[in-house]
């Protein structure tokens, strides 16, 4: 098994979420019924002409700066010519030569190890249609919505070494992707799609053993898969002493297998050439600087930056940066928490980290906002509520009733913290508990516990249970 | 001649497509295509016709073999011009493409698309199936 050096590149289809298509006019909105947002181009009937999305050119460009890519100033679109229904001219406006974005690289850490996988082009393109092949009896069902929705197909160098790290770096990408904001991330839907390259070769050996290209990969756990399957398939044909064809192979992920597409399927000659209706793509400083300006603090520098300014772990800090929304979420929160950086921190990774995990929600679905987690945090150090009563204020911000303090006053859950107050209980509980104080006394301190219960029971949670320690040790101690 | 095999010795491999019928040659930084033709067979223009699904009768392959043929050595009299120190281009006319903004102007029209399709179901085109 260890003989075998395992050899992965990855392409991957980023959906940028414009409004409109790349080369009409026509919405791009998911889930709309079938044909509604398919256009006279969409559907290439005659006379029609491409003209490109100005907003497809800018995200695209802000991926390659985002890499450390070359912009190129001028680039070309080509057609790439096959025949399937679901492509109605018969061709797909992509680029071939002089792609938008060229090299870069993309970063990561699998544990301690550092990762620097190289790209070698982005490039845009269309989007096909749809093919239904199980609802229309012995025919196929067409829904051109998709066609013409604006691409930006991202390839790598052969630089990965296991299915993991295949893995790694695709969250990575799709972490980069949703900082940016060009594209939604949404795997379910396809906007964001992965095709893997693989070969096996004896360790040591520098040229590439023949790759299979595995499509039809929709999710981060089953890329892992498939990468799995067919490196165990391929190692097997080779120790039979079987050679590897190459060939397109698709994954079945019921099957947990690959297979091979029919040859007539993936008999491909594209006889690419530049799109005559597309005069060259040329970038000027105005978009340069278009760009530049929309380009966010990228995940790296904020993740470094959360550990130097706010004092988070490196755990902490990657947990909270892997996710635009939940870094700026963090952020907002900090401020509304008089800066106690920590103690969101640890909210945000606990409590509410569970109870996304939980719901299986994203941010954006729940009532709670960065100011309520903020000023539950200021209630909790300013001894206004304890830990405890917190964790119920909490469950209640999470079910969208109110911010923290009216959620506090409604249910009076203001923490007794006043001492002559908690004195008055601490003496009572003394008076009616004297065997478990002489315990204390006794050098048997674990007992203190039952005492700080009882004040808590006659005072049904209220009391402020550092205060109420205080007051007993200060009576039994002495 | 010389000149033309001079270029070809300065071309890195990997810019270099073996189409059906040519050999094509990226001389960026704008894309040129450079034709060196291969004899052509009766095989490429079967494959050609199949790729670009046009229907041909195997009577008249051969005079399609010898037309094209023709228009290649057409393509290898220009072959023989110098084009050394001159800027490729990838589109005849001398202009940039026109970018669009980001808005949806176009509105549903379906039933209209779809009064001159042959058939339809559920808002479906329906086409024989290409998958089994």
């Amino acid at each position: 098994m260890n003989e075998w050096e395992i050899v992965i590149g990855l392409e991957v289809h980023v959906q940028l979420n414009t409004k409109s298509k790349i080369f009409s006019p026509t919405a791009t909105t998911y889930g709309a019924p079938a044909n509604t947002q398919a256009s006279a181009v969409d559907l290439a009937l005659p006379g029609v002409l491409p003209v490109i999305n100005r907003e497809a050119v800018v995200k695209a460009i802000c991926f390659g700066m985002a890499v450390g890519g070359t912009i190129e100033p001028h680039s070309i679109f080509a057609r790439k010519n096959y025949f399937y229904p679901d492509l109605p001219k018969g061709y797909q406006i992509s680029q071939f030569e002089l792609p938008i974005v060229s090299g870069g690289s993309i970063r990561f850490e699998v544990g301690d190890t550092h990762h620097d996988i190289r790209l070698v082009r982005a490039h845009l393109e269309e989007d096909a249609g749809k093919s239904v092949h199980d609802a229309f009896g012995r025919l196929s069902g067409i829904d051109l919505n998709r066609a013409g929705t604006p691409l930006l197909e991202v390839v790598t160098e052969p630089d990965m070494r296991s299915p993991a790290e295949a893995v790694a770096y695709l969250r990575t990408l799709h972490t980069l992707v949703r900082y940016l904001d060009i594209c939604d991330g949404n795997l379910q839907e396809g906007s964001f799609r992965c095709d893997a390259n693989v070969s096996i070769r004896p360790h040591g050996q520098t040229t590439l053993g023949t790759r299979t290209e595995l499509k039809n990969i929709n999710s981060f756990r089953f890329v892992e898969q498939a990468l799995d399957y067919e490196i165990d398939r391929q190692i097997a044909v080779v120790e039979n002493g079987g050679a590897i064809a190459q060939e397109t192979r698709l994954y079945d992920a019921d099957q947990g297998n690959t297979r091979p597409m029919r040859s007539k399927e993936e008999a491909h000659d594209y006889r690419y050439f530049p799109d005559p209706d597309l005069p060259p793509l040329l970038i000027g400083d105005d978009l340069l600087e278009e760009a530049r300006a929309a380009l966010p603090e990228l995940p790296d520098n904020r993740q470094a930056r959360f550990v130097s300014e706010y004092g988070l772990t490196v755990a902490e800090s990657r947990q909270l940066t892997r996710d635009r929304d939940l870094a700026d979420f963090f952020e907002s929160a900090v401020v509304a928490a008089a800066g106690d950086a920590s103690g969101v921190a640890n909210w945000m990774g606990g409590e509410m980290a569970a109870a996304l995990n939980r719901e299986q929600c994203s941010l954006e679905d729940v009532p709670i906002t960065p100011a309520m987690l903020g000023e539950l945090v200021v209630l909790i150090n300013n001894g206004t509520i304890s830990g405890r009563m917190a964790k119920t204020v909490f469950d209640a911000l999470w079910q969208g009733n109110g911010s923290a303090q009216e959620i506090v006053d409604l249910r009076g859950l203001t923490q007794i913290s006043d001492a002559d107050s908690l004195e008055k209980i601490v003496q009572a509980v003394l008076k009616q508990c004297p065997s478990q104080a002489a315990q204390y006394q006794a050098g048997e301190t674990k007992v203190l516990g039952f005492l700080v219960g009882q004040v808590m029971k006659m005072t049904e949670g209220k009391a402020n249970p550092q205060k109420v320690n205080e007051i007993f040790k200060r009576h039994l101690d002495g | 001649m010389a000149s033309r095999e001079a270029d070809d010795a300065s071309l890195p491999q990997s810019d270099c497509y073996v189409g059906p019928t040519h050999v094509y040659y990226n001389l960026g930084p704008r894309v040129f295509w450079f034709f060196s033709p291969v004899p052509i067979s009766k095989d490429d223009v079967e494959r050609v016709a199949h790729l670009a699904r046009i229907g041909i009768d195997s009577t008249e392959i051969d005079a399609y073999t010898a037309d094209l043929d023709r228009i290649l050595d057409l393509v290898e009299q220009m072959n023989e011009i110098s084009t050394q120190g001159i800027e490729p281009l990838a589109h005849p006319q001398d202009m940039q493409l026109r970018l669009r903004e980001d808005t949806v102007t176009e509105s549903d029209q379906r039933t209209l698309f779809q009064s001159i399709a042959p058939q339809t179901d559920q808002g479906h085109y329906l086409v024989p199936k290409v998958i089994e």
